[in-house]
């Protein structure tokens, strides 16, 4: 186990490297920063000097070695648009989208793996066509479009719940219901066909066979064989959201890591994305390891080493 | 050594046995869903104040949250006219030396004075001096000195002849130079301290900005009390959120749903011109067509080879012949815009009402190419950016399309701000359109028009070299001349000569739109800002 999260360590460093070093590259073709923060107004003096400031009058290898350079002490630089350090920005935003991914993700979780099972179980019958047919909607449906809808339904016409920000837990009911209905669709599909196959195995029919109760033929033997693919997609999922429920995020005016990598991408405030990038590979590392770990959990075949 | 972990407890039905009582806690640590009364009046923006930093982003939503905390000695009244702030008065003792009188008795929030002082060091650090950061450095350029003359009264000596220092003073905040010192910066612009009509309560950030009425404000405290900033990025969220009655204003609602808000009888919608105008500019210096180089002689919008059309006046008013900017607008932009005839707002200083358009008049303008020799038309690239004025994507889509039916064969090619302005600063284009905001005439001239001369500051945005002696010998006269009747002579004249020549060709001036309910009574401001302490309620009956 040490040894694994060792390796584990060593291969994050890497990962970080290449994020670095991608995203650098990347935010070099995407234009001028400096002539978005001045604008047409802003006069020469003002460009010199800010391209000083940041540092962008250096040759372009140089800026990198002096990022990885200051980034290594912790300092990922100030942000061209905020004026203050850029890591800070994006760390005091992550927990209002934990929040809203961490509630999501519980919701569409606990929702989908009874959904899943009853469909499975009681495969081509009115509950499973009716689980079907719904998921098909909530897997098609674009999360502006459902995002828009929760708002002109819930919020303006019957006025049960705010419209957006972040305040109260009635402040999260459409957002994270949103960002939840994509992911309890696909779940519920998820979990459906991971039964389906598991269900026809031949200690499924031993199970039964031997007289068990059909809840612990279900919940025991099948169900915690299907965990497997289902903790996979969940832990992608939940690592995508927390890079930043983008468009959610968005449309609900939620002041989370999604709203502030847009905006900052559109105002190419470099040490932001940066700082964005690096906490989102952060992120995903240490899901993965928790996905990884947790297979041994489920599967005891699995082993960590 | 291989070790295999161990597996952790686990209830019969295979969930964990911490899942119930992690769910109960969870439900538990809700707040109640009580739906308090509305405690704040809210102003809905687009995006969130890049500071509180009086001085430290020249941005319009950030200063116009910035000035319900902060004043300056002058102050920009709504019609965009001066009025006195935290001066008295002011006046030019000579071309180079203004005496400044400026109120007794204000305080900052926090209880400190505000003195000359104060004034003298806000001005001192607008121009950058401890404070590197500062984006009002261009306002106060031409400043030479800022003497303290007594407690009540500053001198501001200019060097060279400077009329338009009240006009540049109106945007300079003044900041409280102790509590700065003190906290620093940084913090100063998470919490900032001013003399305006309201104190600062809370910043959280991309979510909302609290202020609350300043009892002690010298013009008396404003009616409204507390007072919510929320950036709300998307247009249809800001209008479901007025809808849904739980934002007061919305700033910068979208043309298409304008119409909308206008008809629903609960709700107000205010128009007003803005100082942002859309333009199209010429390549007025190469003689061809032909692939961008640095310094080049071939103007890159047009097929290799052929001669540059714009370079004639005849082509450049038959493109503003090609042009109905009043059908533009009514399709692009839902009716949203003011024809433009000039690149400064009505409002701006230096205005000449008596310049008209060139008609709609596409005959005329096959006319005008023949006459001068292209009497099939010609190609020609017409380069936008696409994100960074009101449907500007669309808009060049559909100048190009009326061009074309006018035998200028355009095609368009909309990019990316950030990838769009550094390739105009190039010289990639032959024709592009752009757009230009403020209402300030000399530096719109000395930017847009002036002979390009980039190591003296003239031309910074003249891409297409346009060229006039004689705009700018009366540019140089106008820009020292004390007496504001002439000066306006001189700059009418500027305008005469410039738009005659089709220097630039202007389009349109870009519309703001706010909605309100219905009890909020407001008088839109052209330079875009929306002000609390400008705001009455009607009593809801």
């Amino acid at each position: 186990m040490h040894k694994f999260l060792f390796r584990r360590f060593l291969q994050s460093i890497g990962v970080f490297l290449a994020v670095s070093l991608v995203m650098f590259a990347m935010l070099q073709a995407a234009g001028d920063p400096i002539a978005l923060l001045v604008g047409e107004e802003g006069t020469p003096e003002d460009i010199v000097r800010l391209r000083r400031a940041f540092g962008l009058d250096r040759s372009i290898p140089v800026q990198y070695v002096l990022f990885l350079r200051n980034a290594l002490r912790g300092d990922l630089g100030i942000s061209y648009h905020h004026g203050v350090p850029a890591m800070g920005l994006v760390l005091e935003r992550v927990p209002a989208t934990l929040e809203l991914v961490l509630t999501a993700m519980l919701v569409a979780t606990l929702l989908s793996i009874p959904l899943g099972v009853i469909a499975a179980s009681y495969r081509g019958g009115a509950l499973d066509r009716l689980f079907l047919s719904g998921s098909l909607v909530g897997i098609s449906a674009p999360p502006f479009w459902v995002g828009i809808v929760f708002i002109l339904v819930f919020g303006v016409l019957l006025r049960w719940l705010p419209t957006s920000g972040r305040g109260g837990w009635e402040h999260l009911v459409l957002p994270a219901g949103s960002l939840a209905l994509y992911r309890l669709a696909l779940f519920i599909r998820l979990v459906r066909s991971g039964m389906l196959d598991v269900l026809g195995q031949e200690y499924v029919r031993t199970a039964r066979a031997k007289g068990l109760a059909e809840r612990a033929v279900v919940f025991k033997h099948a169900l915690k064989n299907t965990l497997i693919p289902f903790i996979t997609i969940a832990g992608l999922q939940m690592g995508s959201l927390l890079a930043g429920a983008v468009v959610t995020e968005r449309v609900f005016a939620w002041p989370g890591m999604g709203r502030l990598i847009l905006d900052s991408i559109q105002k190419l405030d470099y040490p932001v994305v940066m700082s964005w990038a690096l906490v989102t590979a952060g992120i995903f590392i240490v899901i993965n390891l928790i996905v990884d770990i947790s297979y041994s959990f489920v599967d005891p075949r699995v082993r960590v080493t | 050594m291989r070790r295999t972990m161990s597996r952790p407890p686990r209830s019969a039905r295979g969930l964990p046995r911490w899942a119930g009582p992690a769910l109960a806690a969870l439900l538990l640590a809700l707040p109640p869903a009580a739906h308090a009364a509305k405690e704040h009046f809210v102003i809905a923006f687009q995006g969130d104040a890049a500071t509180l930093d009086a001085q430290g982003r020249n941005e319009t939503t950030t200063i116009s949250i910035q000035m319900h905390m902060f004043e300056a000695l002058i102050f920009r009244a709504i019609d965009g006219g001066l009025e006195p702030g935290l001066a008295l008065s002011w006046k030019a003792a000579s071309p180079t030396r203004w005496l400044i009188k400026l109120r007794k008795g204000v305080r900052f929030h926090d209880g400190a004075p505000f003195t000359a002082e104060v004034a003298k060091e806000s001005l001192l650090r607008a121009q950058g001096k401890g404070f590197a950061k500062s984006q009002m450095k261009h306002f106060t350029k031409g400043i030479k000195e800022v003497r303290v003359v007594d407690e009540a009264t500053l001198e501001i000596d200019t060097g060279t002849p400077y009329p338009t220092l009240p006009e540049d003073l109106a945007n300079i905040a003044i900041v409280p130079v102790d509590y700065i010192k003190k906290v620093g910066d940084a913090v100063f612009a998470r919490k900032p301290v001013g003399t305006g009509p309201y104190r600062f309560v809370e910043w959280v950030k991309d979510d909302h900005i609290d202020m609350a009425a300043n009892p002690a404000y010298w013009k008396g405290a404003p009616t409204i009390k507390k007072v919510r900033v929320r950036p709300v990025p998307v247009n249809a969220a800001r209008t479901a959120g007025l809808l849904a009655g739980e934002i007061d204003v919305v700033w910068g609602v979208s043309p298409v749903d304008a119409p909308q808000l206008e008809a629903n009888p609960n709700l107000k919608v205010y128009r007003t011109v803005t100082q942002r105008t859309i333009y199209l500019t010429f390549d007025h210096w190469r003689k061809e067509g032909g692939p961008l180089q640095k310094e080049g002689p071939y103007s890159p919008g047009l097929p290799k080879g052929h001669p540059n059309p714009f370079l004639k006046l005849k082509v450049r008013q038959a493109v503003a012949h090609a042009l109905d900017v009043q059908a533009l607008l009514k399709a692009v932009m839902h009716g949203s815009g003011v024809p433009a005839t000039q690149l400064n707002p009505p409002q701006a200083f230096g205005y000449n009402h008596r310049l008209k358009r060139l008609p709609y008049d596409p005959a005329r303008a096959k006319k005008l190419l023949a006459e001068a020799g292209f009497p099939n038309g010609f190609k020609t690239r017409l380069d936008c950016p696409n994100d960074r004025y009101i449907n500007d994507g669309p808009m060049c889509e559909a100048i190009a399309g009326m061009l074309t039916k006018a035998g200028i064969v355009a095609t368009p090619n909309p990019r990316p701000k950030a990838v769009f302005f550094p390739q105009m600063d190039a010289g990639d284009f032959s024709m592009f359109m752009a757009g230009w905001g403020t209402q300030y005439v000399t530096p719109t001239y000395n930017a847009v028009f002036h002979t390009r001369d980039l190591k003296r500051g003239f031309g910074r945005i003249n891409r297409g070299h346009y060229r006039s002696e004689e705009a700018d010998a009366i540019a140089a006269k106008a820009s020292v001349e004390m007496d504001d009747k002439k000066r306006q002579a001189l700059w009418e004249r500027m305008w005469e000569i410039t738009m005659g020549d089709l220097a630039s060709l202007p389009l349109y001036q870009q519309e703001a739109i706010i909605a309100t309910q219905k009890s909020v009574n407001l008088k839109p401001r052209f330079n875009e800002w929306v002000l609390a302490q400008e705001i009455t309620l009607a009593d809801k009956n």
